[in-house]
């Protein structure tokens, strides 16, 4: 089985494309802050700066999920892959988080406002 | 009466679909979602019955081995895992037929099945985009490249070592009716 040229490029090119994407990041100027989701609404939504809570408590499908130094995690979930607790830890801005049996997002916003600031007349 | 070569491919067909069911099911028993956190994220065994296909029956036969795989492995996940399965399987083969059509020159078995693995996990990562209505893109687009990267390799020896076994023991000749031997090269003798 030889390795071809075809082979080297593309994996050359997969490598580079991944490498460049995880340096290219929001830049983070405004407080960051956390949304959770559950079933597309969201149920939560958390400054990380100055957090009003350290967890939140999902009991109907058993899911908990903790608040600390301004970070956000999955800490314990009820499905059968732990997919969104090995996420781990999320803090920057894009920064998302999933358990799709659950239907339960926490993603990370921040940075620019798309809110609309000032309407002139 | 069907002609032999017919059932010959009916027969090796419903072979393949099993043992890609089977694969699918063997494979998860390996926890790659706590080394790779991405939703959905797997080895890809089946890809290899993709290739096999794909290789040995040719494009079509290789469609409906795929989809028929999806559709019988749904009755056992559930729905969800259905769309996840046939959303990745299909930007698979359409990857990795669109890679074998440059196999010969461009591409050995390594990266088609690279890009098959890529394009897998791709399709899942647009799937799950597009059912929560999120943009996973960002987050998840690195580590499914690299992801791709490192099962692709993985699949393509396992495939390759099998693809080699099958033709130089005759059992591709003998029950894959038209097919090339694509792993080992044809000698001219004199």
């Amino acid at each position: 089985m030889k390795i071809r040229l075809g082979d080297i490029l593309l994996a050359a090119a997969a490598l580079a494309a991944a490498l460049l994407l995880l340096f290219v990041r929001a830049p983070q100027d405004a407080p960051a802050v956390a949304v959770v989701l559950r079933g597309g609404e969201e149920i939560a939504r958390i400054n990380l700066q100055n957090p009003e809570t350290e967890e939140v408590r999902i009991d109907e499908p058993g899911i908990v999920i903790r608040i600390e130094d301004g970070r956000i995690r999955f800490e314990a979930s009820s499905c059968p892959d732990q997919t969104c607790v090995h996420t781990g830890w999320l803090s920057r801005a894009g920064d998302i988080a999933v358990c799709l049996p659950n239907e339960v997002i926490v993603k990370v916003e921040g940075g620019e406002t798309d809110d609309i600031d000032v309407v002139a007349e | 009466m069907m002609k032999k070569k017919m059932v010959q491919k009916i027969t090796i067909s419903a072979l393949l679909v099993a043992l890609a069911l089977a694969l699918s099911v063997a494979e998860r028993l390996l926890p790659i979602g706590a080394l790779i956190p991405v939703p959905g994220v797997k080895l890809g065994l089946a890809n290899v019955v993709t290739m096999l296909a794909l290789f040995y029956i040719g494009a079509r036969g290789a469609l409906v081995v795929l989809v028929l795989r999806c559709l019988l492995g749904g009755l056992f996940t559930g729905i969800t895992a259905m769309i996840f399965s046939l959303s990745g399987g299909l930007l698979a083969f359409a990857a990795m037929l669109a890679l074998k059509q440059w196999h010969a020159r461009a591409f050995s078995i390594f990266g088609i099945s690279i890009g098959g693995a890529a394009a897998h996990n791709a399709g899942q990562i647009i799937a799950a985009s597009l059912l929560l209505g999120q943009n996973l893109y960002t987050t998840y687009l690195p580590i499914l490249l690299l992801t791709g990267l490192a099962t692709g390799v993985i699949t393509a020896a396992a495939a390759g070592a099998l693809f080699i076994r099958l033709e130089k023991s005759g059992v591709i000749s003998r029950y894959f009716p038209d097919a090339h031997l694509m792993m080992t090269a044809e000698r001219k003798r004199a």
